[in-house]
This record gives structure tokens, C-alpha cells and sequence, in this order.
């Protein structure tokens, strides 16, 4: 049921966000000649479009997310290792069947632990990158909704994961991937 | 973003929930039970014996509500056969709330340095700090969220009683935070939205000049609310929020002696050891991923948020300490949307929690000091019970003279820490200046406490009804500091049995009375 109302809500958002055209906010420039790295979803072909982009734009990009064949997807479901099914509260204090237990209080603290985790080796997973690749920048692009009317993007600098770019973008049937690419990476490099 | 804030942030659930509420101030009866101790040192008597005084001078001062002190609770738990517990089980806290009607209950755990300590080996002294420290686990529990908050407070001994009010005073209803987070904060969020309204997430923070340190988003995984819910409850170093649960089973269970092999003692052994890192050991693991957090971000703060109409909450955590200092469950948004949601959530996030001015504090300290600099045993009050005047005309109940001052200070000894001034010299001081009920002015008092050292009297008269045949027992109780009357009441009880029950009741006004006395000190 709350996985319906998500959806439900993310369509609504979607929907009510067409009204207006571009919204972002940048708190740094992301200059010429910096190493970064592009998350993406989508096909390979799509991929190397939107990396074509940003090597015009004098973007060092690294290899990454795009160096076999495969899409994330296709080969490892990351959301799926998340989601361990904690579908129900392990504690229920009206339910007598569920009040004891040791093992549900190990589980529970298992389980708050592992979410704050996830997030923490996600981190430490990105800023790997920094150390193994050179990459000052992660860019996240999706244009996976790009048949419903959207794109959004987000720059993050990898030294502290600060926030320096999130962007907003409703598409028109007049759009394609290398104006929206390019009006995106013209804003990261004025900075305002 | 530029367009403006969560305004545009367009999210709308169909489902029309009421918006959240917000309850500033906890009102009602806040009652005070047990506070344990390891043992019986004067800090933590002076604790017991304080901490119920200047919390009510606080909320008094604060306007929240009414303090229960720990005698009338207690007789109120006995009668109804509850035990005397620091932590309740849930169905126990049931039965207290309608006791104090869905008011709060207030115990504690008292934790000191051992005065001596020998080593492993028996022989020298093992080495306790020069400058001893004292925690206290301070135990809120709400009859009306039924959420209970506890306050791990390290503090001097000098400044404990301080620091307890100082943590205690700000709590409202399903809400806490220990300080403001505000704009140019750096801060980690964890919020369960997809990529486009987190973004307007995102700029409506950038918008309020947050320093963000992604870590929601910085993939393209997305939580979704349920998986939130086993964060509302959360054990920290500083303070937890939790629902009160069985607590009498969280202990390894035994191996069972039918499946006692080596493999199975082998599993036996890896769950006993998780056990203990994870249910012993939570907080301790919770920290260390904190400061992993702060130490790849720089963040300040991570902030959890459940946008969920009813049945969102807020979680802070300082990254720097490793433990909560904000929890909120409920918001005073203007609907239960999303957008709507969040929005009182960050501006929740900087309304800073209403307490005391912090002279009222400099002066609820200086009169704790005061009152640890006065009297007997390291600021205990040393009061002095002399017998009772025998106004019977009747040889029948002279033995009731000494006995009743005697079961008095036996009944006050169990509800109230104080030291009984010199019993012969009181008697002898007493018998000298008091010869008649009209002897007692604030000349003779003046004289009595000079000579006793004693900083309340108690005594009074009893006599006889002659219609009813009752025995009436008028109890005194003199400032003696001030040279004046504080309390007293006249009580009715027939000589039998009934008569110990009277005198539970004229020790309880005492105490009460003096409690008062001490307060109207401060005002």
C-alpha cells in the first residue's frame, strides 16, 4: 500500500511539476576541465550521448557506470539489496506475540543500523572513487521520464559530499538529450 | 530553487489527513518515583531529596503544571500494588497514568565514582579521577504518547541538580531538540522522496542556506517511508525516545541443554555476541556510524525525516557528539501533504525549545548551593521533633507524648531525607523554652535553633474528644531560620490501629509543608 501511495505521489509531483520549466539551484561552479563522473540509468547508447556532452563541454569524464556492457541493472539490483524486507514494525506493544524477544530487539537494532550504514558505505563508496579515479564531481542525470516530461540532475563534490548543483527540468517534444545535457552543464559551468 | 521553496514543491496525496499538532508545553501532574543508586552517598541523598524541590520551583516558574513529590506518589502506587521500578513495564505505566491522571512520571538511575575501589589483585586502591563526575539517567515517560525519553546527563556533583533541569525543562509533547539547527548548518539528510521533489527538497534547503552533504540521493536508490518506521524509536548516548517495552526479557536466552552440541554452541556463541554488540552495544554502534558519517561529510548534523501525514516524525543526530538531539512527531503544518510536511519540519528544525531565562537557573543554583552549605551532613535539613504535649488530662495517653514523636520521624524518615537534630539536647533545649503553647515566639525560636543547630521544629498537642472519645493531634511545624510557623494540621483518629495511618498523614503535611516553605525561599 505505501509503495502505491509513493508512486501515486511521485506521479502527482510529476504531474504538478510541469509548470514550471527549469528550477535549479547551484552553489558553486563546476569548471572546465574537472574529473568527474556521470551516474546515469538508462541504455549505453544513451549513456555515451549524454558523456559526449560533457566531454564538449571540456569535462575530463571518467569510466565509470559505463565500462562493460551492462547496465547496473541488468547485472546487480542495488535496491534490491536494501530492501531486506522490513515490511513490518518487528515491535508491536498490543501485540502480545510481538512484544518479547530478544532476538526481535537484535534484529530491530540490526536493522536501524544497517540503514544508517547504507547510507554511510554508499558515502565511502563514492569518495573511493576520488582516491581510485582522480573524480572531484559525481553527476546524477536522470532521464529515465523523459516520456513524462522530465529530467532532473544533481552535482555532488566528493571531497565533503557537499550539494553543489540540483537542477529540475521539464522536456518538450522540441527537446533532446544533447539541448537538455547542454543547457545543464552551461549552468553548472556559469555557476548561476 | 527559484522558483520559491516548497510552495511549488507539489506533492499531494489524495488522502485528506489532519494536519499534525504541536503541543508546546507538557501540562498536567508530573509525578516523581524511584530514583536508584548504587549507594547511600550524600550526593546522591541530596540528589533524591533536591531534585523533586527545584523541579517544582522550575515548573512552577515555567507554568508546567504540577509536581507530584515522591511520598504522595508513592502511597498513590501502593495502594494501587504497583511496584517501585525506575523503568515500568508498558501495562504498568497503564495503570500509573490513570493514577496520575495521563499526567508524567519522572524516575531515575543514579551512577557515582566508588569512594574506594580496590584492584583485581585486592591490594591498592584502584584510581578514581581527582575530579569525580556523576550521571544520571534521567526517565521521562508521557501518559499521553506513552513515549518514553531518557536523559544521559554527566555532570559535576556541584552542578547535577542544575543540569537535570536544564535537560528536563524544555521537553514538550513528542518533542525535543537540544538546539536550534539553523541556516548555514551543515547537514546530512535522510528522507525517503524520488529524485525530482527530493531535488525541490534539496533546493528549498539550498534555499534556506543549508550546507548540504548529500546522503540521500547520492545514488539513485530511493527509500520508501515503511522503512522508516524502526527509526521512531532510538537508543542514544545523549538521549533516547523509545516506547516502553518488556524490559525484564532482554537478556541471551539460555542454550537449551537438548540442543547442547559443539555446533550448535558454536551458533549459541555468534548470536550471544551479537546480542551483546547490538542490543548492549547499540549505542555504542550507532556512534561509531555517526562519526563515520561526519567524518566522510564534515556534516554537523544528520536529520532523518518520515513525511507521512499523523504519522510522521523527525529524528536529529549531532554527528560531533553521536547522539539524538531532536526528535518531533508531530508538526503544525498546514496540511498532511508531503511538501507541507516537510516545510514545518525544517521550520521545527530551528524553533528553539522555550525554558527558563538563564538567570532563573544562575539562581535555582545559587539556592541549591545554599542549601548544601546549610545544615547538617552535607546540606541534609536537620530538623528536631520534640515530644508532643499531652493535653488528655488523663494518665491514659501520656505514653503517647514520646511515641508520637517518634512514629513521626519514623514515617518522614520514608518519604523524606533529612537529619534529626540532637535527640537529648533538643529535648533538654526544648523542655527548657516550650513550657506552654504560648512560649513559642520568634524569641524562644531564635534560642532554640542557636542552641540546637536545627533548622526546623516539629512538634504539637493532642487530646481528647470527649464526644467522639478520638484522639485529636495538632501538629506544629516552625522555620526556624525564620523564626516563624510553616505548616501544621489538626487530625482526628480513633486509638487503635487506624492511629498509625494518621500519622503517616500529619508526616506527609510536614513534609509537605516544608518542601513549601523551602520553595516560597526561592520565589
Amino acid at each position: 500500500m505505501k509503495r502505491i501511495l509513493f508512486v501515486l505521489g511521485a506521479a502527482l509531483i510529476l504531474t504538478a511539476c510541469r509548470s514550471t520549466r527549469n528550477n535549479y539551484v547551484i552553489r558553486e561552479p563546476i569548471p572546465k576541465n574537472s574529473n568527474i563522473a556521470v551516474l546515469i540509468e538508462g541504455e549505453n547508447d544513451l549513456k555515451n550521448a549524454v558523456f559526449m556532452e560533457f566531454m564538449r563541454g571540456g569535462y575530463e569524464v571518467k569510466a565509470f557506470n559505463a565500462t562493460d556492457f551492462y547496465t547496473t541493472d541488468d547485472v546487480l539490483d542495488v535496491k534490491s539489496l536494501k530492501k531486506t524486507a522490513f515490511v513490518t514494525n518487528l515491535f508491536d506493544p498490543k501485540n502480545s506475540q510481538r512484544q518479547v524477544a530478544v532476538a526481535d530487539k537484535v534484529f530491530e537494532n540490526i536493522y536501524k543500523l544497517h540503514l544508517f550504514n547504507f547510507e554511510n558505505l554508499k558515502a565511502e563508496m563514492l569518495q573511493s572513487l576520488q582516491k581510485r579515479l582522480g573524480i572531484r564531481y559525481v553527476i546524477l542525470l536522470s532521464l529515465s521520464r523523459w516520456d513524462a516530461g522530465y529530467t532532473w540532475a544533481r552535482a555532488i563534490k566528493l571531497d565533503n559530499m557537499q550539494l553543489v548543483f540540483v537542477q529540475n527540468l521539464n522536456v518538450s517534444r522540441k527537446d533532446d538529450v544533447k539541448s537538455v545535457v547542454a543547457s545543464m552543464i552551461d549552468i553548472m559551468q556559469k555557476g548561476k | 530553487m527559484k522558483s520559491q521553496g516548497l510552495t511549488r514543491f507539489c506533492i499531494f496525496f489524495s488522502l485528506a489527513l489532519s494536519a499534525g499538532t504541536t503541543g508546546l508545553w507538557a501540562d498536567g501532574t508530573t509525578a516523581i518515583g524511584l530514583f536508584s543508586r548504587r549507594g547511600e552517598t550524600i550526593l546522591s541523598k541530596e540528589i533524591i531529596l533536591r531534585f523533586p524541590i527545584f523541579l517544582s520551583k522550575a515548573y512552577t516558574r515555567a507554568k508546567k503544571g504540577r509536581v507530584m513529590y515522591p511520598n504522595e506518589f508513592a502511597r498513590l502506587r501502593e495502594e494501587q500494588k504497583i511496584e517501585n521500578r525506575v523503568v515500568y513495564k508498558p501495562e504498568e505505566y497503564e495503570k500509573i497514568s490513570r493514577l496520575i491522571d495521563g499526567g508524567h512520571l519522572v524516575t531515575g538511575e543514579i551512577f557515582e565514582y566508588e569512594e574506594k575501589k580496590k584492584d583485581e589483585e585486592g591490594g591498592e586502591e584502584a584510581v578514581v579521577p581527582e575530579k569525580k563526575y556523576v550521571y544520571v539517567r534521567l526517565h521521562h515517560y508521557d501518559c499521553s504518547t506513552r513515549k518514553l525519553v531518557t536523559f544521559n546527563i554527566y555532570s559535576q556533583p556541584e552542578t547535577i541538580l542544575v543540569d537535570m533541569l536544564r535537560n528536563i525543562l524544555p521537553l514538550e509533547k513528542d518533542r525535543y531538540l537540544a538546539k536550534p539547527i539553523a541556516g548555514g548548518s551543515k547537514i546530512s539528510v535522510i528522507v525517503p522522496l524520488e529524485g525530482v521533489s527530493l531535488n525541490d527538497f534539496y533546493g528549498y534547503l539550498l534555499g534556506h542556506n543549508y550546507d548540504l552533504r548529500v546522503l540521500s540521493g547520492n545514488d539513485m536508490s530511493v527509500h520508501y517511508l515503511n522503512e522508516f518506521e524502526p527509526l521512531r524509536d532510538i537508543d542514544s548516548r545523549r538521549i533516547s525516545y523509545t516506547t516502553p517495552k518488556i524490559v525484564d526479557d532482554f537478556s541471551v536466552p539460555p542454550l537449551s541443554a537438548a540442543g547442547d552440541n559443539e555446533a550448535n554452541r558454536e551458533d549459541y556463541n555468534e548470536f550471544a555476541a551479537l546480542w551483546s554488540k547490538k542490543v548492549n552495544g547499540f549505542e555504542r554502534e550507532l556512534a561509531r556510524t555517526l562519526s563515520g558519517i561526519r567524518t566522510r561529510t564534515s556534516a554537523d548534523y544528520l536529520i532523518v525525516l518520515r513525511p507521512d501525514g499523523k504519522k510522521s516524525f523527525a529524528r536529529g543526530f549531532d554527528l560531533n557528539q553521536g547522539g539524538l538531539i531532536w526528535f518531533q512527531d508531530s508538526f503544525p503544518a498546514k496540511s498532511s501533504s508531503t511538501s507541507d510536511m516537510l516545510e514545518a519540519m525544517v521550520k521545527e528544525m530551528q524553533r528553539p525549545m522555550v525554558t527558563l531565562p538563564e538567570e532563573q537557573f544562575q539562581a535555582i543554583a545559587e539556592e541549591k548551593d545554599r542549601m548544601t552549605a546549610q545544615g547538617a551532613s552535607g546540606g541534609l535539613a536537620s530538623v528536631a521533633i520534640l515530644d508532643f504535649y499531652d493535653r488528655t488530662n488523663t494518665v491514659l495517653y501520656t505514653w503517647l507524648s514520646s511515641s508520637l514523636s517518634a512514629a513521626i520521624d519514623h514515617s518522614m524518615k520514608r518519604i523524606f531525607e533529612y537529619d534529626r537534630a540532637n535527640e537529648k539536647l533538643s529535648l533538654e533545649v526544648g523542655g527548657k523554652l516550650f513550657k506552654t503553647p504560648a512560649d513559642v515566639n520568634a524569641k524562644t525560636l531564635k534560642e532554640f535553633q542557636k542552641a540546637t543547630g536545627a533548622d526546623y521544629l516539629i512538634f504539637g498537642f493532642y487530646s481528647v474528644d470527649p464526644k467522639t472519645g478520638n484522639l485529636s493531634i495538632d501538629s506544629k511545624v516552625y522555620d526556624l531560620v525564620k523564626q516563624k510557623g510553616i505548616g501544621g494540621a489538626i487530625t482526628e483518629s480513633p486509638v487503635d490501629v487506624r492511629l498509625f495511618n494518621s500519622v503517616d498523614e500529619i508526616s506527609q503535611g510536614i513534609v509537605q509543608d516544608i518542601f513549601s516553605a523551602t520553595q516560597s525561599q526561592t520565589k
